[in-house]
């Protein structure tokens, strides 16, 4: 599927740039490594992530009538919002502020590739892909966070949320994995 | 039926007015005393399950969920006898059970959370 393959290509191009430097020590400048990544990069890929699936769930309220569809978008804002909401009042307890990046550029990029392809169907053409969608940017946001940010995150406050974040959106992965069986049946 | 309580702001008077009244639905604040004559259960929504699963009361007693995570649940009868509504993190909600029987319940957000309730 489409969007299996961009994410498949996003993961690769992700993981190759932030394993570079610990495999052959050659990469770009602006391709850090996740250990070369600040606690505020990597909230601000995660904050930025955390936007983007609103932004998607939002387009799913706007264009799906399936029931499914709709309670697994509107559990989506309501989950990401919080979480966000909850990075937005540590970082003002401490006095950080989250730093852009070239990943959370890329996230941002790629994110507005698959709005437009989704903007394009509708019916169970709209909800197939975006449960597609889904299920692949939560499988791509959680092993970031699994195998890259928390373990290089350095604040232990930061590094907690990030943990309650991974248990949040490991549910939502089992949830978009039953919608997608259900809208392929 | 069961009585079906949300502590609030407004505080124990008006919970009380409800509690007779068997009305419910107040949004906000966390039960600290058993409203019911019986026993006070907690059950806590905590990564995303609830804590205990299975929980056995008698007639009168008082449970009082808890959202100990940091997304919304809510703890919903299977059958929507009875709702407690979006619980943001650290908000609890209470119910006064009066009937017997074993009653399923899940959160609406989160299907995948399941739990009991036997009254006997």
């Amino acid at each position: 599927m489409k969007t299996k393959a961009t994410f498949t290509l996003l993961w690769s191009l992700f993981l190759v740039g932030l394993l570079a430097v610990t495999t052959t020590g050659a990469r770009s400048v602006d391709e850090p490594s996740p250990a070369q990544l600040s606690d505020m990069e990597i909230a601000h890929i995660a904050y930025t992530a955390g936007v983007l699936d609103i932004r998607y769930a939002h387009l799913a309220l706007a264009v799906s009538d399936n029931p499914d569809v709709r309670a697994f978008a509107e559990t989506m804002i309501r989950d990401h919002g919080a979480i966000n909401d909850k990075a937005v009042a540590l970082l003002q307890e401490l006095g950080a502020t989250p730093q852009d990046n070239p990943t959370s550029q890329k996230l941002v990029a790629d994110a507005a590739q698959i709005r437009k392809e989704l903007m394009a169907l509708e019916g169970a053409a709209f909800d197939k892909r975006y449960a597609a969608n889904e299920l692949a940017y939560h499988q791509f946001v959680n092993t970031a966070l699994e195998t890259q940010f928390i373990p290089n995150a350095q604040n232990p406050q930061f590094k907690s949320l990030l943990e309650s974040a991974l248990q949040t959106f490991k549910v939502h992965e089992g949830h978009a994995e039953a919608m997608n069986r259900k809208l392929n049946q | 039926m069961s009585t079906v309580l949300k502590r609030s702001a407004l505080g124990m008077i008006l919970g009380a007015v409800l509690l007779l009244s068997g009305a419910g639905g107040v949004p906000g604040l966390r039960a600290q005393q058993p409203p019911g004559p019986g026993q006070r259960h907690v059950v806590e929504m905590r990564n995303f399950g609830f804590e205990p699963a299975h929980l056995v009361a008698a007639p009168g007693d008082t449970v009082v969920w808890i959202n100990r995570d940091i997304v919304p649940h809510t703890a919903t009868e299977s059958n929507e006898q009875w709702d407690s509504d979006t619980l943001q993190e650290d908000e609890s909600w209470y119910l006064v059970v009066r009937e017997v029987g074993d009653r399923a319940y899940y959160c609406r957000f989160h299907p995948t959370m399941k739990g009991t309730l036997l009254v006997e």
